[in-house]
């Protein structure tokens, strides 16, 4: 892995959350701030074709969730409340101006929506793209949820 | 995933899921698409996308209770929060869409 890292250097910085570290990237230092979070399995380059258009009139950060991208591995239960609260310790620790927009992808959106929930004063706005519910996953079923 | 098998899946897998990422993706140097497939299919990428799903879908009851806030400060003046508006439109910069293709968006504005 230190081969891969080593020729692929983080574009970001490298942001200490409890025992790991995480990959944040900022573009842009002026404007309202704009939080990316990528989909399952996505990571910040995914929002690479677009962090520098949405920089032109906002600061944008994109960040890699623990395990993902270049965020070194986080403890192993990944539950939506580990991943918001490591985020959050994140933004505090690399002191992010808030209130923020979240843009989020597929699973992404369910991390927003609960960042929103759980620090209501941090949030103004957020933008869904192909957003994943949990209404989705009652209409697949369990056996159908299993092969996804 | 150890390095070989990782190069494998990218030889393998790779120019079929660059081929239908978008234009713009395409566009781009090969360099930039060669370390993006590479940083996706970093070792546990994979482990870590179902040590991810496997939660989110365990926590679906309590999700539907998750609000937002009802009103927000909007320069200094109390406004009304939870607009919504689902856009559809057609998207040329999210790698993950081919060009043309179809995207839902929604907008809250809190």
């Amino acid at each position: 892995m230190a081969g891969l890292f080593d020729r692929y250097l983080p574009p970001g910085q490298m942001i200490r959350v409890n025992n790991h570290h995480l990959h944040i990237q900022r573009v842009q230092h002026d404007g309202t701030t704009v939080i990316f979070e990528a989909g399952q399995a996505g990571f910040s380059l995914d929002w690479m074709l677009v962090q520098p258009e949405v920089s032109r009139f906002a600061q944008v950060y994109s960040y890699d969730r623990a395990g993902l991208g270049w965020s070194e591995t986080g403890p192993k239960r990944r539950t939506p409340q580990q991943v918001v609260a490591e985020l959050h310790a994140m933004l505090t620790a690399a002191e992010v101006p808030m209130p923020c927009v979240f843009v989020a992808h597929s699973m992404g959106c369910r991390y927003s929506r609960l960042y929103a929930h759980q620090y209501p004063e941090d949030v103004m706005g957020m933008v869904f793209v192909d957003g994943y519910h949990e209404a989705f996953d009652i209409a697949l079923g369990e056996k159908k949820q299993r092969i996804f | 995933m150890n390095a070989l098998a990782r190069v494998g899946v990218v030889q393998l897998l790779g120019r079929r899921i660059i081929g239908l990422l978008g234009e713009d993706f395409r566009a781009m140097p090969m360099q930039e698409r060669q370390r993006y497939a590479m940083m996706a299919t970093r070792p546990r990428a994979m482990e870590t996308a179902i040590d991810e799903y496997e939660p989110a879908v365990a926590s679906n009851a309590t999700f539907q209770s998750y609000t937002i806030r009802k009103v927000a400060q909007v320069r200094g003046k109390t406004k009304p929060a939870g607009r919504m508006l689902l856009v559809r439109l057609t998207c040329l910069l999210l790698p993950q869409q081919p060009r043309g293709g179809m995207t839902n968006m929604i907008v809250i504005a809190i």
